[in-house]
């Protein structure tokens, strides 16, 4: 068989396992839904798209121009996450090592998982654009419907960054490093410097180079400034531009509009957005370089190398003479069945820790050591760094069972609603106090009542946030991108509203503690009663 | 001491129905649940190791029923599912310590009680290795002891040997032996070598159905004079296998040495044999499908 059809039917097989599932059709939902709120009517309480105090009336051009932008916005991270997961199902479903028995080669392989991936997200998008459709006839500014303007931006936008995005999440799994939740929270950080790069780079230059960066800033921008100052001569346009979901300070935003006609697509315009493409072709050949053909023996060096205590125990290398066997087994007296809250603790806390290398508890000890020699203001710093350290450790939490294939062996003892996932929780709180002791220690010497109150609220938030989201999700993704969303949004930017460890000051002032101390309530009921589902109690 | 199971019935998506008015009662012994591929014996497992509910029928035991009080069942239970992982990076001891300690055993009991069954499943000397450097037959062994840490009253193991070498398996059927007692013991599995090496009593399952609930000998007695070894030319052995349901086929000189279970003498030459269990089985789970049929 030639490579195409090899592709095709690689990339097909995958397709349709991930789309037909109902899961699937719930993100189609969420997507409509997300491009119902991209286009808010006037004098909403937010905007999504703002010049000073202007913005295009919704024809097909702005309103496929706002919705690609906000997709690729948000799509370009969330669907990194969406489809990063595609190698695995080949890996824990076994199917993997029938593929590595194919004469199929690693870049048609990478290839095709690529173009499953993009395929998935293509859907995604087509929906957006229909929906966006939907949305301009439904806010009647402009009812008629100009089938090439609302679809280009899509086609020019969106797409090319979605073919980037289905090859990187590709390349993240090929690489041991970067396969679990270290590659997410790396990812994200990518974006966010990816985003602030855009976002600073002037739109200025040949044409097909300012229409490469990652939202098409570049293509947009200049043409809705030109048209607002054309309907608006003296507006601030060229200074105050806002793109993505803005609040404000008011009730409501009491917007004028303006007409727009669109981004002409030029040649060299669509030629700067086809360079997404050709990075994604790259990035997924580069993929080919890192993958292992599904073999456990090269997945990873630490694997690989030979440690007496990981070795593969063969059966002969460890049977003794069927004479010497004992196969008594002395009954258990009933005193032996007491239950101590503590030992299932520590047993918990063994096995959220067990397997972690000694790096980690050297970093671990720095932040430790930090939080506490330093002078106050600094050593809250640590504790930001600190509380995202454990992130892999406190997001394995609530989907362990599942991920490992143990939930049989878990759910079936007594009281795992009473017993397993308060302890569970509880390890999770002794990760975090662990962690932040220095600063927890050192707000506790300098007396800090509000500092210390914030610090135990975020102590006990976190491992809170990750079980219920492990538990309802059963992947320890969610818990992962959603965390370190908040961490960078709240205590790494300093938003007191937001800070759920009293990283910013004064803590106390934003009533925050007290907010994720409820979340913390209401994140622990609702992950009882996703186990309880789970139990099918 | 009763596991009673009345009417219960499974329903999976798509209209899919696992089992169907099973209703079976059990007291202390050793019971083997032998049945084909998809026949809903590990579905009848999960029921009733709690992990799944039923869509109809109730199990109770000792009177309380498990669906509303899964607890009441879960202190005495022991399970071995038939499909199970291991936390790769914990060794056997502390694998066992951790489902110990959420069993609510004391920890110098624990203790005790794992060196013990480490030794009963003959792991003593990779006690300490990581679990992820364990081959299918070690990990299936350390299921085995897992199940038995709490001592339990209800020991339910769904297919236990598969994946063990023979030595292995002799070793896990003798010690099945030896813990039935003042205990139940519910073995799931379609080897009939298992059942037949230390049930009590046997139960037929087939499409989700009770076909039958007997003791080993009263089994057999069900086929007396309706197994035959046949000798036919290989030509003839398609025709053969359409007629009847053969338990075995050996190709020799003279043809092909055919074992199977019928009313009659299927035909000229065919002598009576002395029955097993494996044409108990067979006899039963054919008939069973024509039944259905």
């Amino acid at each position: 068989m030639t490579t195409a059809p090899v592709l095709y039917h690689l990339a097909r097989a995958d397709f349709m396992e991930r789309v037909r599932r109902y899961s699937f059709l719930i993100t189609l939902a969420l997507t409509a839904y997300f491009c119902y709120i991209c286009l808010p009517p006037n004098h909403a309480s937010y905007v999504t798209m703002r010049i000073a105090d202007h913005r295009g009336v919704y024809s097909s051009a702005c309103v496929g121009t706002v919705v690609a932008m906000l997709s690729t916005l948000i799509f370009s991270l969330a669907g990194f996450y969406f489809v990063k997961n595609t190698v695995d199902r080949d890996l824990q479903t076994g199917v993997g090592q029938i593929l590595a028995t194919t004469p199929l080669t690693k870049p048609l392989y990478t290839l095709g998982k690529a173009l499953s991936n993009f395929a998935v997200l293509a859907v995604m998008v087509g929906v957006m654009a229909v929906a966006a459709g939907v949305m301009q006839l439904a806010r009647r500014e402009d009812t008629t419907v100009r089938v090439w303007q609302l679809l280009a931006p899509f086609l020019f936008i969106v797409l090319p960054v979605m073919a980037a995005v289905a090859a990187v999440a590709i390349l993240f799994e090929v690489i041991p490093g970067l396969r679990g939740g270290a590659g997410n929270v790396v990812y994200f950080f990518l974006w966010i410097t990816g985003l602030g790069f855009a976002v600073q780079t002037p739109a200025e230059g040949h044409p097909w180079r300012a229409s490469t960066d990652l939202v098409a800033f570049g293509v947009a921008i200049p043409s809705f400034v030109a048209a607002c100052e054309s309907a608006f001569p003296g507006c601030a346009a060229s200074k105050e531009f806002s793109m993505g979901f803005n609040f404000g300070s008011g009730s409501v935003w009491n917007l004028t509009t303006f007409p727009w006609t669109g981004v002409h697509w030029s040649v060299l315009i669509v030629a700067g957005r086809l360079v997404w493409i050709g990075l994604a072709v790259l990035v997924a050949l580069l993929a080919a370089v890192f993958f292992r053909r599904f073999d456990p023996a090269r997945e990873s060096r630490r694997q690989a190398r030979p440690r007496p205590e990981a070795k593969l125990v063969t059966e002969e290398g460890e049977s003794r003479p069927s004479g010497t066997y004992a196969s008594k087994l002395s009954p258990l007296p009933p005193e032996a069945r007491q239950f101590r809250f503590g030992v299932l603790v520590r047993a918990e806390l063994r096995l959220a820790l067990k397997g972690v290398s000694r790096w980690w508890y050297a970093v671990a000890l720095i932040l430790i050591a930090g939080g506490l020699f330093s002078p106050a203001a600094i050593s809250r710093f640590f504790l930001v760094a600190a509380w995202i350290w454990p992130i892999l450790i406190w997001s394995a939490m609530g989907t362990r069972e599942l991920r490992q294939r143990t939930e049989q062996l878990v759910f079936s003892i007594a009281r795992p609603l009473r017993r397993q996932l308060p302890t569970c929780w509880l390890a999770g709180v002794i990760v975090a106090a662990l962690t932040g002791s220095g600063t927890g220690l050192r707000l506790l010497l300098a007396r800090d009542g509000a500092g210390l109150v914030a610090w135990t609220v975020g102590a006990l938030f976190i491992p809170a946030l990750a079980l219920a989201l492990g538990v309802w999700s059963g992947s320890s993704k969610l818990f992962e991108v959603i965390y370190t969303l908040l961490w960078y949004a709240g205590p790494a930017s300093q938003v007191a509203s937001l800070d759920y460890m009293g990283a910013t000051r004064p803590p106390s002032t934003s009533g925050a503690p007290l907010v994720f101390l409820v979340c913390t309530v209401l994140l622990g009921a609702m992950a009882v009663a996703g186990r309880r589902r789970q139990l099918q109690l | 001491m009763k596991l009673a199971i009345e009417q219960v019935s499974k329903v999976y998506r798509g209209k899919v129905w696992a089992l169907r008015d099973f209703s079976l009662e059990l007291g202390p012994g050793i019971l083997g649940l032998i049945g084909p591929n998809g026949a809903g014996k590990s579905t009848l497992m999960r029921i009733l190791a709690t992990i799944t509910r039923a869509t109809r029928g109730t199990v109770t035991w000792n009177g309380t029923d498990i669906a509303r009080s899964p607890d009441a069942l879960r202190s005495v239970l022991g399970y071995l599912p038939q499909d199970f992982g291991v936390y790769p990076n914990l060794s056997a001891v502390e694998f066992l310590e951790y489902l110990a300690a959420a069993k609510g055993l004391d920890r110098r009991a624990a203790r005790l009680r794992i060196d013990e069954l480490l030794e009963v499943v003959n792991l003593v000397e990779v006690r300490k290795r990581p679990l992820g450097g364990y081959s299918g037959g070690m990990k299936q062994r350390l299921g085995i002891a897992q199940a038995l840490l709490n001592d339990p009253q209800l020991l339910i193991v769904d297919e236990p040997t598969a994946g063990l070498d023979p030595e292995e398996r002799v070793r896990f059927r003798n010690l099945l032996s030896e813990l039935a007692g003042a205990r139940i013991v519910i073995l799931s599995t379609h080897i009939v070598s298992d059942v037949e090496a230390c049930a009590t009593s046997i139960v037929l399952i087939s499409q989700g159905r009770l076909l039958g609930h007997e003791t080993p000998e009263a089994l057999l007695r069900g086929v007396e004079g309706r197994v035959w070894e046949w000798v036919v030319p290989s030509a003839e052995l398609p025709a053969v296998r359409r007629r009847y349901p053969i338990s075995s086929a050996v190709h020799r000189s003279d043809g092909v040495h055919v074992r199977l279970v019928a009313e009659a003498s299927p035909g000229a030459g065919a002598a009576s044999a002395s029955p097993t269990l494996e044409d108990a089985y067979l006899h039963w789970i054919s008939s069973g499908r024509r039944a259905t049929a």
